[in-house]
């Protein structure tokens, strides 16, 4: 591939993952407000109380309460509470009657940003319920330059790991068996990129703590200290320190080494030990602060993340590595000098790209619930196109394996064969290395993504979808016929929902009938509801908030009518703000 | 010579830290 080709496929790549809608992603939740939702309260609060279930950073959250008028009626910062950590409090003027909406947003302990608004009133006075517009702000953790610096700290830390192995223990023998080589320049490439990851770790910390906390990126004075406020920020910091620490071993053991030796030193092995175990450790590190550590069992899937990126970096940096020894070994030598290295890099990188199929399947079975995920969310589309980079990786990486290579080989005895071979896997190994590098952008972009909620396996049994917008839907099951209707269906307001449920045009009396919400789009607590028969076969219930958020939801009606057994309805709606 | 292993050594030690290191991250996330 060109350079111009490769810059194309780059800018190509980032249109393409930038195309995909953003997903929700949370993983804090709020369980309780002060005033609760939609109530109509005696007097004006003094301030307002939002629980979740974990403790939140009060510096990154946002509560606003604005008036019908869009006026903000705070009076002081967000603060913990002190009867309870995991409750946040703003104080609030002396508000008059009238409908308030509130606003929040919050950093959960993984850094993944949530947010919701709900509406409460002041009486006995208070007038209709006037049409609020909330707040927008981007729930996203996946901006542009956000996503650029974690593809960056991958790239960098990958590679570097994989040219660490690459000089280390493939390209090694290259010094004694071709006379007149050296691998200082694989050195040299190895020393860049820990400079740049050294560089790409904080880089990307600064950027997520100015997205998460609505900074720039340059008020390092106030951003810097929050940098250990959350899981996320601490996982990354120590992935920083242990990459450090991996980049002193490893600079010592390419120090003490001396490849033209046939054995190593007493010094070398030590190194070279300290080296890979810290290499093998700080890649479990991005896994235990990311999805892989809240994906049951969790366990196997931290073990999955750790193995794939272990194969994916040896790939990448193997791949490198390979480039580089091309160009800076003398012409005369070249094809002598591939023709030790290539065919130990092919052994090892068969190996690494069977243990990066298999852990990455395996870890796409744990995170999708059903397989309909794959194409029907954000996560699952960047999975397939994560996956369709590493097919056509694969293929080149196939070419280089039965043909590239034989004829390497063959080249000892047969030379005319060398310097074409060696031409045609240049071109190959780069045209790899920039797909495998889009992949990676692939992975830096999932991993920044909300894998779907186990709700969403229910999203296929679904009789109906309905919404956005006000709902009259028929449907039938088990011989019953179910009318529903939602009215207004908006979120964060209150609805109506009401069933009438018939059989052979009866309506069926008595019956038992509960609805279930489950948000679909993200992890929530489901909440139930009993409903109420208010005419003979018509199962209402008025005025309830349960659709707290924008997004779809399934609702499960569970309706037991008397002497029958019980069985479920479930519709998909869309609520719309 | 007394100099590389001591580098050697080093490199063992900041190599121990990091598996120590991770090993408590993951314990932590596991926990």
């Amino acid at each position: 591939m060109t350079r111009r080709g490769r810059i194309a496929s780059y800018l190509a790549l980032a249109v393409v993952a930038l195309c995909l809608p953003a997903a929700a992603s949370a993983h804090a939740y709020l369980v309780k407000t002060f005033p609760a939702a939609s109530v109509i309260l005696t007097s004006p609060p003094a301030d307002v109380a939002l629980t979740f279930d974990e403790a939140v950073e009060p510096r990154f959250a946002i509560i606003e309460v604005f008036d019908a008028s869009a006026h903000n009626e705070t009076t002081g910062a967000v603060a913990r509470s002190p009867a309870n950590p995991d409750t946040l409090t703003v104080p609030l003027r002396h508000v008059p009657e009238g409908w308030y909406l509130v606003y929040w947003r919050a950093i959960s302990v993984d850094g993944h940003p949530v947010q919701g608004y709900f509406t409460f009133a002041v009486g006995p006075n208070e007038g209709p319920e006037p049409q609020f517009t909330p707040p927008h702000i981007s729930q996203s953790a996946t901006t542009t330059p956000l996503l650029i610096a974690r593809w960056a700290m991958f790239l960098t830390v990958m590679t570097a790991v994989g040219l660490f192995v690459f000089r280390l223990l493939i390209a090694r023998p290259l010094v004694r068996r071709v006379r007149e080589t050296e691998l200082r320049s694989v050195s040299i490439a190895f020393f860049v990129a820990c400079g740049l990851g050294l560089l790409a770790i904080p880089a990307y910390l600064e950027e997520a703590t100015a997205v998460d906390s609505l900074r720039s990126f340059f008020a390092f004075g106030a951003l810097v200290p929050l940098w250990r406020t959350t899981a996320f920020g601490r996982g990354y910091l120590d992935l920083w320190i242990c990459f450090a620490l991996f980049v002193f071993a490893a600079g010592v053991a390419i120090w003490v080494d001396h490849p033209e030796r046939p054995h190593r030193s007493l010094a070398s092995i030590f190194a070279a030990a300290g080296a890979l175990a810290a290499a093998a450790a700080l890649l479990a590190i991005p896994g235990a602060s990311g999805h892989a550590a809240q994906t049951a069992p969790r366990p196997v899937a931290l073990t999955l993340d750790w193995l794939h990126m272990i194969s994916g970096s040896i790939w990448i940096g193997g791949l490198l590595g390979l480039l580089v020894l091309w160009r800076s070994l003398p012409v005369a030598r070249r094809v002598a000098g591939l023709v030790v290295s290539v065919p130990r890099f092919s052994n090892t990188a068969f190996v690494s790209v069977m243990v990066l199929l298999g852990t990455g399947i395996w870890a796409s079975v744990l995170h999708l619930p059903v397989l309909a995920a794959l194409w029907e969310t954000s996560y699952g589309k960047v999975i397939l196109i994560k996956a369709g980079l590493l097919a056509l990786a694969m293929l080149l990486a196939a070419v280089n394996l039965l043909r590239t290579k034989p004829r390497l080989v063959a080249a000892r005895t047969r030379a005319e064969l060398g310097e074409p071979a060696a031409r045609l896997l240049r071109r190959l190994v780069a045209g790899e290395a920039a797909i495998l590098a889009g992949a990676i952008f692939a992975a830096a972009t999932l991993s920044s993504l909300a894998p779907p909620p186990p709700a969403f396996a229910e999203e296929g049994k679904a009789l109906a979808q309905v919404g956005p917008g006000k709902v009259a839907a028929t449907v039938s099951q088990e011989g019953y016929r179910f009318q529903l209707v939602i009215t207004p269906n908006n979120a964060a307001a209150p609805n109506s929902f009401e069933l009438v449920l018939t059989k052979g045009g009866k309506p069926v009396t008595g019956a038992n009938v509960t609805l279930t919400f489950a948000m679909l789009d993200m992890e929530m607590p489901n909440q139930e509801y009993q409903l109420t028969e208010t005419k003979p076969g018509v199962y209402a219930r008025p005025n309830s908030s349960a659709l707290v958020m924008v997004g779809h939801w399934g609702l499960s009606f569970n309706v037991a009518p008397k002497g029958v057994q019980p069985f479920t309805v479930l519709i998909e709606d869309h609520a719309a703000g | 010579m007394i100099t590389r292993l001591t580098g050697g050594l080093l490199a063992t030690v900041a190599g121990i830290a990091v598996v120590v290191i991770v090993i408590l991250l993951v314990q932590r996330a596991l926990s």
